[in-house]
């Protein structure tokens, strides 16, 4: 897959967070109805995106897989962490416009895409050893803390 | 090159790279990617990545050639790695193995 397709996805979320962070600090656009719908269908088009990405990279990691291609799926799984915090936040959005009597349709469709591209994340992460946070985390501390074994 | 690099494992990792249950000569094998080959050059041999949550971190993956055991098994490794902050060292702060049994067609 080119470089091109990552940093088009790339784009293209950061052009979604930012309409998004618009929205939830300007409550005057919120009341359009339309806009809402507009939003809630380019999230889903966002994931149709990230599917992409998420197809090229299935298989795993082989072991002649070269350590870009590696990397590149670490970005995917980047890409997918970020798009599904993207969803919290619109249902927020649509749950005000309902508020004010508008029918946001297309709902469902965010619902699918955001269980299917939690599913791409989890799959992703473990077939190509992404790391966790978590254990990331408790390994910074104890090493803050000068606990370490020495190779 | 100047001096190798001291490679430190946290107590958290260390116990997960232990619990691989390695056969010897593979882990030999990856104890010698690690401090011989990453060690001696990073710059060479790290790959920068980035984490799900956003945090840069340096990955260093490799197979072990398949002489290490039986020819149809491949043990594959990832290491994420940051320098340290006295910049002669590299913390490994996460740690992961698949083995993998190859079919022959």
């Amino acid at each position: 897959m080119s470089s091109i397709a990552y940093t088009l996805a790339q784009r293209r979320l950061l052009a979604v967070e930012e309409v998004v962070e618009q929205w939830q600090l300007d409550h005057a656009e919120a009341t359009l109805a339309h806009a809402a719908d507009d939003l809630v269908a380019e999230v889903v088009n966002l994931a149709d995106t990230m599917e992409r990405l998420h197809d090229r990279h299935q298989g795993g990691l082989q072991p002649d897989t070269p350590p870009q291609q590696v990397a590149a799926a670490h970005l995917v799984v980047h890409l997918l962490t970020r798009t599904l915090s993207l969803f919290p936040r619109v249902r927020a959005l649509v749950r005000h416009v309902r508020g004010r009597g508008y029918v946001v349709p297309g709902i469902d469709a965010l619902d699918r895409a955001e269980a299917k591209l939690s599913q791409y994340g989890q799959a992703l992460g473990r077939l190509w050893m992404v790391p966790d946070e978590r254990r990331v985390q408790t390994a910074m501390q104890e090493l803050e803390q000068g606990q370490y074994h020495v190779l | 090159m100047g001096d190798p690099y001291q490679i430190r494992i946290p107590p958290s990792v260390w116990a997960r790279m232990s619990a691989w249950d390695l056969p010897a000569e593979v882990r030999r094998f990856m104890d010698g990617q690690l401090r011989d080959r990453l060690a001696a050059d990073p710059v060479a041999h790290l790959v920068p990545c980035v984490a799900p949550w956003g945090q840069h971190l340096n990955l260093f993956s490799f197979t072990a050639p398949p002489e290490c055991d039986q020819p149809s098994v491949r043990h594959m490794f990832m290491f994420h790695v940051v320098y340290g902050a006295d910049e002669s060292s590299l913390e490994i702060v996460e740690c992961g193995y698949q083995r993998k049994v190859i079919l022959s067609p």
